[in-house]
């Protein structure tokens, strides 16, 4: 089960290997934080991503 | 442990004629953020006892509704779909030109209060992370609380206070957390969003009323202009004159919630200026370039899962210029999956949601689309019906492309997503996502 903190688009490409075969796909990508961010069309400080980098917009 | 609550939906509406028809399809507009519960409250100036102790009759069935003698507030609320659930002799009873009303995963709204200044009905969507030190500093102070609910906490902080924007005002000091929030008064609709600005809050115009919904999907859908969505730390009145600002918290930096645009929210909303369906389309655009990217990727066309890929499917085709085809037929009349409690219950129903197409898919390679992995459940479903044999050896090789990152923790895009560890995601969920992607 991989774990921990993902800091590197080799470690991204390793759980994708493991989602992908976990649910039988040949292959499985997800956007990157940055292609996310800049999909919504507005500055990175304007959202929440905890749910994603674990960052609290809370904490200032 | 804080409580989990979010993807509520919450409306509100000041019209010149009876409001609850208005409200019952606001609501529903807004049934996919939430259904377990419902609620209509309104405001009945010219309240009927003896039309009351019928209705009250009628409904006794049902013990927590909640039509007191002679007051003010109308309040029927239900466990279950709004279509599902509310009766046209309810409706007919729910009287008055103003009212809110709520959908919930969680907690029964609007909840209704007796207060010191006057009748009111709270109903909001977010989640506070403090309820329960807010809750034991109450209670060291004597008070007490009916079942715990977030919108039991909120609304005494409100009434604790010597008016309803004071109330509003307190919320901000005092809750950590995410709320768009509604108050039913006899002045008219309040409606206040967290400083942060994490729930959306839109406002709206028609030719015979003001309205305040979740998204702005009801608003478009019931005939009224959107007007602008509600600020962070902004508190409105809606009342017979049009929308009046009454308060303003200073608001330290905006959180809007990332979910929304990219999985919660309907395609045909626009939430604080971006458009729910474009920003699908860029997220499914930037998996199609990511492909490009890295040595493109050869199929005959790209398909999304229905209906929560759809926009990042076509972003996708757009993009990478494969054809767009579905393969899955929607069931309509089935739940959301991760709606579902029990992983058993969540299997069946992602089963029964989506039917493969045979024709579409018969040796053909396709790049399946969808907004994130909750729990696997559904993915890993689809990915095995349709790698069937029956569809031809070219199924067995099926990329799939998620336009969210996985998640981690946090504000619960799901209910149930951190409180479920035998949930496959739950091992999605562990890693922490750090500044790849440089």
């Amino acid at each position: 089960m991989p774990t921990g903190d993902i800091t590197t688009m080799d470690q991204l490409r390793e759980i994708e290997a493991w989602i992908a075969q976990r649910i039988g796909a040949e292959s499985v990508k997800f956007n990157t934080l940055d292609a996310f961010v800049s999909a919504l069309m507005m500055p990175r400080e304007d959202v929440c991503l905890r749910c994603f980098d674990g960052k609290d917009p809370l904490a200032g | 442990m804080e409580s989990i609550q979010e993807n509520c939906g919450v409306f509100g509406i000041y019209t010149t004629r009876k409001c609850v028809y208005d409200i019952y399809q606001g609501i529903d507009f807004l049934q996919h953020r939430g259904q377990s519960y419902c609620g209509i409250s309104t405001y009945n100036l010219a309240i009927d006892r003896i039309q009351q102790i019928d209705f009250l009759d009628s409904t006794k069935d049902d013990p927590d509704n909640d039509l007191s003698f002679g007051r003010e507030i109308n309040h029927v609320t239900h466990h279950g779909k709004v279509i599902d659930t509310f009766t046209d002799e309810e409706l007919k009873s729910l009287k008055g030109n103003w009212g809110i009303g709520h959908v919930s995963l969680w907690e029964r709204q609007p909840m209704k209060w007796q207060t010191g200044l006057g009748e009111i009905a709270v109903a909001f969507s977010g989640n506070v992370i403090n309820s329960d030190e807010l809750m034991k500093e109450m209670m060291d102070r004597g008070k007490s609380f009916y079942k715990s609910y977030d919108i039991e906490t909120l609304s005494k902080v409100i009434i604790e206070e010597p008016d309803i924007e004071s109330g509003l005002r307190a919320l901000a000091t005092k809750v950590k957390g995410a709320y768009s929030l509604v108050v039913l008064t006899k002045d008219g609709v309040y409606a206040a969003r967290d400083k942060y600005g994490f729930r959306p809050l839109m406002l709206g115009k028609g030719t015979d009323g003001y309205a305040v919904s979740s998204e702005s999907r009801a608003i478009q859908n019931l005939g009224m202009e959107n007007v602008r969505d509600v600020r962070p730390g902004e508190i409105v009145l809606i009342n017979e004159t049009g929308i009046h600002t009454v308060g303003q918290v200073e608001s330290p930096r905006t959180a809007h919630c990332a979910f929304e645009w990219a999985y919660t929210a309907s395609i045909d909303s626009i939430i604080d200026g971006v458009y729910v369906q474009e920003a699908r389309n860029h997220l499914g655009a930037h998996l199609a370039q990511r492909d490009l990217d890295e040595g493109g990727i050869s199929a005959d066309f790209v398909s999304p899962v229905p209906l929560s890929g759809i926009g990042h499917a076509l972003g996708y085709h757009q993009r990478a210029g494969i054809n767009y085809q579905e393969v899955f037929l929607y069931h309509r009349y089935a739940d959301r999956s991760y709606m579902q409690v029990t992983q058993i219950a969540r299997e069946k129903m992602a089963k029964r949601k989506l039917s493969v197409l045979p024709y579409a898919v018969k040796d053909r390679k396709i790049v399946l689309c969808d907004d994130s992995i909750v729990r696997g459940t559904q993915i890993m479903n689809k990915v095995r019906d349709l790698k069937t044999p029956a569809h031809g050896k070219s199924m067995s090789a099926l990329p799939a492309r998620l336009s969210c990152i996985p998640v981690i923790s946090g504000y619960r895009p799901g209910p149930m997503m951190n409180s479920l560890p035998d949930s496959s995601c739950r091992r999605v969920i562990l890693p922490r996502w750090i500044n790849y992607g440089k």
